[in-house]
């Protein structure tokens, strides 16, 4: 007998003028008591759609067809109110982003107490409250809490939101979530908004909870590596059908979709060894024959500190954002800064690109100290940032955006020369000539962040920082704007400075390696011996964090 | 198969699953789905066309009095009644609509203009500039609006120009705050960062990227403001402050009937018909011109 299951759900989306889009495109899967299932696809294959489906929080403007089962009940079009005694007591749900899902203005220990209240209503003697009754609410709210994994329950207990870190957000809503004491779980990228020493002990948690309560549990995520590490069943979706389903150990010894063989390439967790530039057609942008400089390393970064202050209420809080860094970067090779949220990766690649000023120490670009003027750094140094939506104007067209630079530095340069020019930097990333008239804003993820690679390689420059420039994509165009990367650094001879919060990319791309701690620097090496052979026990638990790292492929 | 709502207010009738609710109107869907929007732009074509051609919708004379119809009803023939001096309602308000819809063009170019400016400055140079701007600002805010054109309108001495500059001058501070504030969202924006880092000039930055990335908000108010401007128009016309009494201004067509609102209500009543739906018109445009919030 199992807890949930979907048969041939179809979930359409409709809108007034427009053609109802089908999300969900008859999927069947079912997840039976103390099983993990896990469902794996990249952004619209329809999966948060599907599991919402079976908790009854499906928009208005949706249509389903189709049997979702939980227990005896087929729930498919039921009402908000009709679904109130499934949800929670029988079906728990843990929201995706635990920084907007909890209630601001209210202290954790209210928030729990909420959904034990709503719970407890039905067994309630009289209409109102009494001391015994609030005491019982609260020890319950304690064990709850203690159960999700938080040892000092009482301590939180007072605290708002914003009080706490992302992970203890997250066990808070796994608190809340067991509460009801459901037979089920569907959690909805739990871990995919936090650090991966998070993830692995909210997952490692999640693990425990099934093994000791029997509870069946249904996990949305977009990472392969993750489903491989942990569940029972995979189930593979795309564009809203199952592409594939089965055992972590039937992945491994052979896929027979060739959709999902591209995602087990993709996940960067599972790669062994570094990419291998492929050939790529040299587009000699005219506007950048400038000389290359001859200094062996590109980038000299010597006891940079800097401290960030902030005054709330009268009380200074400083942060040190950078404490005392140094590393060296060769000509032509990648270095790559990784830590986690917090570590400060950011503000040293900000410092280096000249966008923040350093409290102290020297940063040395190709040889040269001092302060470099705005136009002369750029045409040397270009910078990628994380989200190409809002680093490309949405006004511009794609052309205009990736010959901005040469507009600028270089007024002898006619329209119709840059929009020539723009074409040959679309060739040099693979993207076709027809987007030269698009806005950005048209563009898939990938796409958008391809142009944001052409319009810093226009003034051809020697070293481009990439700051988490591939976080934001799904795996699978993650490793085709790796690869691009690769490609280019070795047809143009660049330096790369890429920051990352993901070992797996690190092994694909980097040379050498920095891990950073709040603010400093713990290891700093090749790559090779970073990652297989860690000094720090810091860095050996990052490693171990990645999920799929222990998998063999 | 069932094919039900989410919701489960109502129960689809669909043959197969795979076929889902058809799309209903065909080409007419967008006047269909949006009936309000399309009467609201028919309003405003229409009190456009009272303005350029108002002699293709009455043949007769605004000015000239009629003794054989004094205070007449609404008929076939003067289908909004007539005056204490026989002269039709309707044909007056028709030639009426070129005087008060310049008045409020010539409001709204003013406030949009200098407003916009002075919003643009403030948000993007900051410091000292920002503070003294917009303190002017709040203060243009914290006088009610009327009271301030009436005193404009007095300094300047009566007339509709006059009129039309000082609605215009007491909603500059509208256009300014709401510039202010989508420059400063815009400029926080990383593609003005990355313009900045390549070495752009910061006037071509302005120009380039924050001016046409800021203006979507301060469009949608042009209408909006359209609306009110016709409002406090009206109501100076209404007071005397604007055009002399010949004139069919849409005030003053109100007032003339205030006197025998008991006899003859229409007087009154027609052209204030006629200035709510333009204004209620110009608002529902402004409703549809505002850019979507949140993702």
């Amino acid at each position: 007998m199992s807890l949930l299951s979907f048969t041939d759900v179809s979930i359409w989306y409709i809108r007034r003028g427009e053609q109802p889009s089908q999300a969900v495109a008859g999927v069947s899967l079912a997840v039976a008591p103390g099983e993990l299932v896990t469902i794996v696809g990249e952004s619209g294959s329809g999966k948060s759609t599907l599991i919402r489906s079976a908790i009854g929080l499906l928009p208005a403007n949706s249509r389903i067809s189709g049997e979702v089962r939980l227990a005896d009940a087929d729930v498919a079009g039921w009402s908000h109110n009709r679904f109130a005694r499934y949800r929670g007591t029988y079906v728990g749900f843990i929201p995706q982003d635990p920084g907007v899902s909890l209630n601001p203005v209210k202290p954790i220990g209210r928030q729990i107490e909420d959904a034990l209240r709503n719970r407890l209503r039905r067994h309630r003697l009289l209409p109102f409250g009494n001391g015994a009754h609030n005491l019982r609410i609260r020890s319950d709210a304690f064990r709850f809490l203690e159960l999700a994994g938080l040892s000092a329950p009482e301590a939180i207990y007072a605290k708002y939101p914003h009080e706490l870190s992302g992970g203890m957000k997250q066990r808070v809503l796994i608190a809340i979530a067991l509460s009801g004491e459901p037979k089920l779980l569907i959690a909805d990228e739990p871990t995919s908004a936090l650090d991966v020493t998070v993830q692995k002990q909210i997952l490692d948690h999640l693990d425990l909870l099934r093994r000791e309560l029997g509870i069946g549990i249904l996990l949305v995520t977009h990472d392969l590596g993750v489903a491989l590490d942990r569940a029972d069943r995979i189930v593979v979706m795309r564009n809203g059908s199952v592409v594939e389903e089965g055992t972590s150990g039937e992945f491994l010894h052979g896929v027979r979709d060739d959709y999902t063989r591209r995602l087990l390439d993709a996940a960067p967790g599972l790669h062994t060894g570094r990419l291998t530039p492929r050939p790529i057609e040299l587009a000699r942008a005219a506007a950048g024959e400038h000389e290359r400089s001859t200094s062996e390393y590109a980038i000299e970064v010597t006891n940079v500190s800097k401290t960030f202050t902030t005054r709330r209420g009268g009380v200074e809080h400083s942060v040190k954002a950078a404490d005392d860094v140094s590393f060296k970067v060769k000509s032509g090779t990648t270095h790559a800064l990784v830590g986690e949220s917090g570590a400060g990766k950011s503000t040293i690649a900000r410092i280096v690109a000249g966008l923040t000023a350093a409290d102290s120490g020297e940063v040395r670009l190709l040889g040269q100290a001092g302060r470099w003027s705005r136009k002369r750094l750029s045409r040397s140094l270009q910078f990628v940032y994380q989200n190409p939506f809002s680093s490309l104007d949405p006004r511009f067209s794609v052309a205009d955006l990736v010959t901005e630079p040469i507009r600028v530095h270089r007024k002898d340069i006619g329209r119709r020369d840059r929009y020539e020019i723009a074409l040959e930097l679309l060739d040099g990333v693979r993207l076709p000539h027809r987007y030269a008239k698009h806005k950005a804003g048209e563009l898939s993820g990938g796409q958008a962040q391809r142009v944001a690679i052409a319009r810093a390689l226009s003034l051809n420059p020697e070293i481009v920082i990439l700051d988490e420039a591939v976080s934001a994509l799904d795996v699978s165009v993650q490793a085709e704007i790796l690869q691009l990367l690769a490609d280019l650094q070795a047809a143009y001879s660049l330096t790369y400075l890429f920051i990352t919060h993901d070992l797996g990319v690190v092994k694909l791309l980097a040379d050498t390696v920095s891990v950073l701690r709040a603010g400093s620097v713990v290891e700093s090496a090749d790559t090779a011996s970073v990652l297989g052979n860690p000094q720090e026990e810091y860095t050996k638990l990052l490693i171990d964090s990645v999920p799929g790292s222990h998998l063999k492929v | 198969m069932r094919l039900t709502t989410a919701s489960g207010l109502d129960a689809l009738d669909a043959t197969t699953p795979s076929a889902p609710p058809r799309r209903r109107f065909g080409v007419l869907h967008p006047v269909v789905a949006q009936p309000g929007l399309v009467l609201a732009v028919l309003v405003i074509l229409l009190a456009v066309a009272f303005c350029v051609i108002p002699g293709v919708f009455t043949w007769k004379d605004p000015y000239v009095p009629d003794t054989s119809a004094i205070l007449a009803g609404p008929s076939a023939a003067q289908p909004f009644g007539t005056d204490r001096l026989g002269r039709d309602i309707y044909t007056r308000t028709v030639y009426g609509t070129v005087i008060t819809l310049t008045a409020t063009l010539l409001a709204v170019s003013i406030a949009f203009f200098i407003g916009t400016a002075l919003g643009l400055v403030a948000g993007f140079v900051r410091g000292v500039v920002d503070l003294v701007l917009m303190r002017v600002v709040d203060v243009l805010l914290s006088v009610p609006g009327l009271l301030l054109t009436m005193v404009i309108v007095s300094a300047l001495g009566y007339g509709t120009t006059n009129v039309a500059v000082a609605v215009g001058i007491s909603s500059v501070a509208n256009f300014a705050r709401v510039m202010r504030a989508e420059v400063l969202k815009v400029t926080q924006a990383d593609f003005v960062e990355a313009a900045a880092s390549i070495g752009t000039h910061r006037l071509a930055i302005l120009l380039r990227h924050v001016l046409p990335n800021s203006m979507s908000s301060v469009v949608a108010l042009i209408p909006l403001q359209f609306g009110s401007s016709i409002l406090a128009i009206a109501a100076l016309g209404f007071l005397g402050f604007g055009a002399p009494p010949p004139q069919p201004e849409w005030g003053l067509l109100v007032a003339e009937g205030r006197d025998v609102l008991a006899v003859a209500p229409w007087i009154s009543l027609f052209p204030g018909a006629v200035i709510l739906s333009v204004v209620l018109a110009s608002n529902r445009i402004s409703r549809a011109l505002q850019p979507e919030r949140g993702l």
